[in-house]
């Protein structure tokens, strides 16, 4: 979490936010602790979610937007997310390096 | 059983307060929306632990703003508040917390600051004004030495008594006298009205201030016209010159060297800003001259020692006349309560009124502040469960209540600044501008501590018992009561205080009612009409033969009754209301016995034009009024006053046409006057009921024949606004002579308005007060009904569903509130008793109806209590059984 670092929970609202995105709805606070509790079975702070996105949106990863209330119950204005290119070069490179790990993992889980 | 689609207020609050202390402004409702949103997926995902998770979400936001104080969610900059960590810029997150709660409940805080205000306001007027008049000592040296003296005769001017002079007593150091009046200072344009003293040389003496320049007046018997002039005078008519000592200025024509200048502020008797020695000038005080007399006891003998030295000198002179007793014995009064004496009561009444209502005041904002923070339960639960420390959350609540308290406090002084200016009527005339001033700042600031110790003791003490232990507050966490017994008999004790106090408020208030009804209903004898008057004095120096006066009077009537807007104009040598010293004179009735010494028949010695009692709404009850033929050398005549009627012919027999004389010293008597009319008894001087029947004996003469050397009042009916009149009058009595300036311009009207004035205000401050109180009661019975039926919702509802009849239940509600009002009424009824007892004594109401009284404001608070408890009651029947049980989830 500290400086340009990306933490793990920071990682996941980011992935959450992209795959939101990915589906075409609004990504908010309230659909990405939903996400993470399906997800991580866990239950995720909303507040947490909040401070997290803030970090992002600080480290220039994520970008937010107003949106208009819609015609719906429970419709409202509110700060909908989208990742920005920085972040989706953040994710690939952080899965990458996952991915190496991971093909180094099984040999010294044998030995 | 269905969990409720949306948490419960309090819940609903509870998330808005969380939300509020670490979410910037712009995204609080978002967030908060998000809660709700994320309750109700909870809800459709049929969870059951919704209480809970809401209160998880909740520490879940506290918890990041703690984690991450420069986000821009979190509002406060940093966690310490919620940890209870050290460091000076904790107090100011609390302030800026308190006043973000203090926002958001409105209602409270407004009626919190409001009755701070009402209190503080109130109470530091009052005191100043009891402070300024009765407290203070006389700005003059030595002042408990001062003493002012009755029935004396002492060596004064020219005219010395016979006897042994009061002043060469040893118990007494300086003596002298004073009267107030005024005069025309003339210049070479025209001239100007001023107040006059009419002072000796002992009256210098006596107060013992020294001239800010030159010297005290001459002493001895010689009639020299020597003027001393006031700092302020000196400094707007004569520029503050050096060299005006030993100038000339004219007053009343007649010219006057002056011999020194008093030092600043000293304005003695009222607002003087010259004093003339007595006998140099008999218009300046009225038509006659009745000095008071004012000494300086010598420094080694006690107020006791001198007031018995005294006596004795008097019973001693009665004795060389032949009398056993004196039948009028000197006395002497310290000078302030002389001074203040006429004010003392009221302003007595009204300290003891205000200081009720400061403890009403306080009663009130301790409850409505153990009201915030017995609602707040939940929230200090949740910072101690998060690590908040004891004295944190004690400082948070103190802060919170020092804020309202330094709001009432501010609001207060700015109220008590306009409360004292409507005091000032109560101040003497003759203390001038030491009666009052500006508000006390040291009054403020007590007010201020009183209020702030209030604040203290009610809002720190709950605030460290609502911190309570760790433990026992996490265990709190997610119930739903609000509110621990403790407080809420703390809040009824302080609501059967407030409704006695009530009580004996509205007592007061109904007897100052009854005072003031008292003094409406007495007849003034003059009418309330629109006419105007005013004054002038013509100085004998010019206006030495009376027919000049009369002269003088038909040429402004002539001029004034050609001006546009006035209908009639009239005169009078003595106006109702006035200030100056009328004339009585001993009448009798030619060929009766004459009568010797003080069994003869002394009356009021006035003077009216035809006209006069036309304009001044003064009836006529037999005969007529003075007409234009009633002047020098027709037959002489007069109309009397009924009371004065009814002296000089007692019988019954109409007094029109036969005659009276005035008897002068020495068995001489005038010329025979014929009664042509007798008019209405007026009230001269005030509506004081039960006046003794001496002081409506009033004979009036025809102004015309004999015309009043005094001043000359004028009186105008007028078609237009008394303003324009007054403006018009002005206007014109210049055109007719520049060099007589017009003075006391005012409406007929306003003389009633002033008889009544200080009861009408003693009546509405105590039964402004009252009101408050009552209000203030009840809504705080209100309040505590309302948090029983809040906690007892469950109960009640449970009560409902199982068949309990509302009636009942409603019932039983009133019941409980009953019993608070009970008992504040059997307090408040002995202290009512008692305050009956006071007031009577205090404002000369007879105390009749003290039964009827005390039941009507029983009945009265009783009325008002009731509502206040029923609408809760009611609220608690109509509770929605199901819908209640249903969200117990």
């Amino acid at each position: 979490m500290k400086g340009d670092h990306l933490g793990e929970f920071e990682e996941l609202v980011l992935l959450a936010v992209k795959r939101l995105a990915e589906d075409g709805q609004d990504a908010y606070g309230v659909p990405i602790k939903l996400l993470l509790d399906r997800e991580t079975r866990r239950d995720v702070s909303i507040g947490a979610v909040y401070a997290a996105l803030d970090r992002l949106e600080g480290k220039r990863l994520v970008s937010s937007v107003e949106t208009e209330g819609e015609p719906v119950r429970g419709g409202r204005r509110r700060r909908a997310f989208r990742v920005l290119a920085a972040g989706h070069r953040r994710l690939v490179a952080m899965r990458e390096v996952r991915d190496r790990l991971w093909r180094d993992a099984p040999a010294r889980g044998r030995g | 059983m269905r969990s409720p689609e949306a948490p419960p207020p309090a819940w609903r609050w509870l998330g808005r307060c969380v939300v509020a202390a670490t979410i910037e402004r712009r995204r609080r409702e978002e967030v908060h929306q998000d809660l709700l949103d994320l309750w109700r997926h909870r809800r459709e995902a049929g969870r059951h632990d919704l209480r809970r998770a809401w209160l998880r979400d909740l520490a879940g936001l506290v918890v990041s703003a703690c984690r991450r104080p420069d986000a821009t969610y979190s509002t406060f900059g940093g966690p310490s508040r919620w940890r209870g960590g050290q460091g000076g810029h904790g107090m100011w997150q609390d302030v800026r917390y308190a006043l973000r709660l203090m926002r958001r409940r409105p209602a409270t805080t407004i009626a919190t600051v409001l009755t701070l205000a009402v209190g503080i306001g109130a109470s530091v007027a009052i005191f100043t004004a009891l402070d300024r008049l009765l407290l203070r000592p006389l700005p003059y040296p030595d002042p408990a030495r001062l003493v002012s003296v009755e029935h004396v005769g002492i060596a004064f001017g020219t005219s010395r008594i016979a006897s042994r002079s009061f002043a060469d007593l040893p118990v007494v150091q300086a003596a002298g006298g004073w009267a107030s009046g005024g005069a025309n200072l003339e210049d070479g344009e025209g001239a100007v009205r001023v107040a006059v003293g009419v002072v000796d040389r002992g009256f210098f003496e006596t107060l013992n201030v020294p001239p800010a320049a030159g010297e005290w007046p001459p002493a001895g018997d010689a009639v020299t016209r020597t003027a001393m002039l006031s700092h302020d005078l000196w400094r707007a008519r004569f520029g503050a010159d050096p060299a005006v000592i030993g100038r000339s200025i004219t007053l009343n024509s007649q010219v006057y060297t002056v011999a020194g200048v008093m030092p600043p502020g000293f304005t003695f008797p009222g607002r003087t800003e010259v004093w003339i020695p007595p006998s140099v000038d008999y218009q300046a005080t009225g038509a006659a001259f009745a000095p008071s007399i004012i000494a300086r006891l010598s420094p080694d003998v006690s107020f006791d020692q001198a007031a018995q030295a005294i006596a004795a000198d008097s019973a001693a002179r009665a004795r060389t006349r032949g009398q056993a007793t004196d039948p009028d014995p000197t006395t002497i009064t310290p000078l302030a309560d002389a001074l203040t004496g006429p004010v003392r009561p009221t302003l007595l009444l009204l300290a003891g009124s205000v200081a009720l209502l400061l403890l009403v005041v306080c009663a009130s904002v301790a409850n409505l502040l153990l009201a915030r923070v017995s609602s707040r339960d939940q929230e200090y639960a949740l910072r101690r469960a998060l690590g908040g420390t004891r004295w944190r959350i004690a400082r948070q609540v103190l802060i919170e209540s020092l804020l309202l308290s330094f709001g009432g406090a501010a609001l207060g002084a700015v109220a008590a600044g306009w409360a004292l200016d409507s005091l000032r009527l109560l101040a003497p005339a003759v203390l001038g501008d030491l009666g009052f001033g500006a508000v006390d700042p040291r009054l403020i600031g007590i007010a201020v501590l009183v209020s702030v110790g209030a604040a203290v003791v009610f809002g720190a003490a709950p605030g460290l018992a609502a911190a309570g232990s760790r433990a026992e507050q996490v265990a709190r966490l997610g119930r739903s009561e609000t509110g621990s017994p403790v407080w809420r008999h703390l809040r009824a004790g302080l609501i059967v205080g407030q409704m006695a106090m009530a009580l004996v408020l509205l007592t007061a208030s109904a007897a100052t009612l009854g005072a003031l009804l008292e003094r409406a209903r007495v007849d003034l004898g003059f009418g309330r009409t629109s006419a105007v008057a005013m004054t002038v004095t013509l100085p004998l120096a010019r206006f030495e033969d009376p027919m000049n006066t009369v002269d003088f009077f038909e040429r402004a009537r002539d001029r004034l009754a050609a001006a546009p807007g006035i209908v009639r104009v009239g005169a009078t040598g003595y106006l109702p209301g006035s200030h100056e010293t009328g004339v009585g004179m001993a009448f009798s009735v030619p060929g009766r016995p004459e009568q010797a010494g003080d069994e003869r028949f002394y009356a009021s010695y006035l003077s009216a034009t035809p006209d006069y009692f036309r304009i001044m709404g003064i009836p006529v009850v037999a005969g007529r009024e003075f007409r234009v033929e009633d002047r020098r050398g027709a037959q002489e005549v007069a109309i009397l006053s009924e009371t004065a009627a009814r002296g000089l012919f007692p019988g019954g027999g109409s007094p029109i046409g036969h005659q009276i004389q005035i008897s002068r010293p020495g068995g001489k008597a005038s010329q025979p006057i014929e009664v042509v009319g007798v008019v209405a008894d007026v009230r001269l001087h005030g509506a004081e009921p039960g006046l003794s029947d001496r002081t409506l004996r009033q004979v009036y003469v025809s102004l015309l024949q004999n015309p009043p050397f005094g001043s000359l009042s004028f009186v105008a009916e007028t078609g237009g606004t008394p303003a324009a009149a007054i403006a018009t009058v002005r206007e014109a009595m210049r055109e007719v002579d520049a060099a007589i300036p017009v003075y006391d311009a005012h409406t007929i009207a306003s003389v009633a308005d002033g008889y009544l004035a200080p009861a009408r205000l003693a009546a509405s401050l105590v039964s402004g007060f009252a009101l408050v109180t009552l209000i203030v009661s009840a809504l705080g019975l209100y309040g505590v009904m309302a948090q029983v039926v809040a906690r007892r919702t469950r109960e009640i509802g449970i009560r409902l569903a199982l068949g309990a009849p509302r009636a009942t239940v409603e019932r039983q509600v009133v019941t409980r509130g009953l019993a608070l009002v009970a008992l504040g009424l059997a307090a408040g009824l002995a202290g009512a008793g008692a305050t009956l007892g006071v007031t009577s004594r205090l404002l000369v109401v007879p105390g009749t109806g003290t039964t009827a009284v005390l039941t009507g404001v029983a009945a009265l608070v009783l009325a008002v209590t009731l509502v206040a408890n029923w609408i809760p009651a009611r609220r608690a029947a109509r509770i929605d059984a199901m819908g209640l049980l249903r969200g117990d989830g």
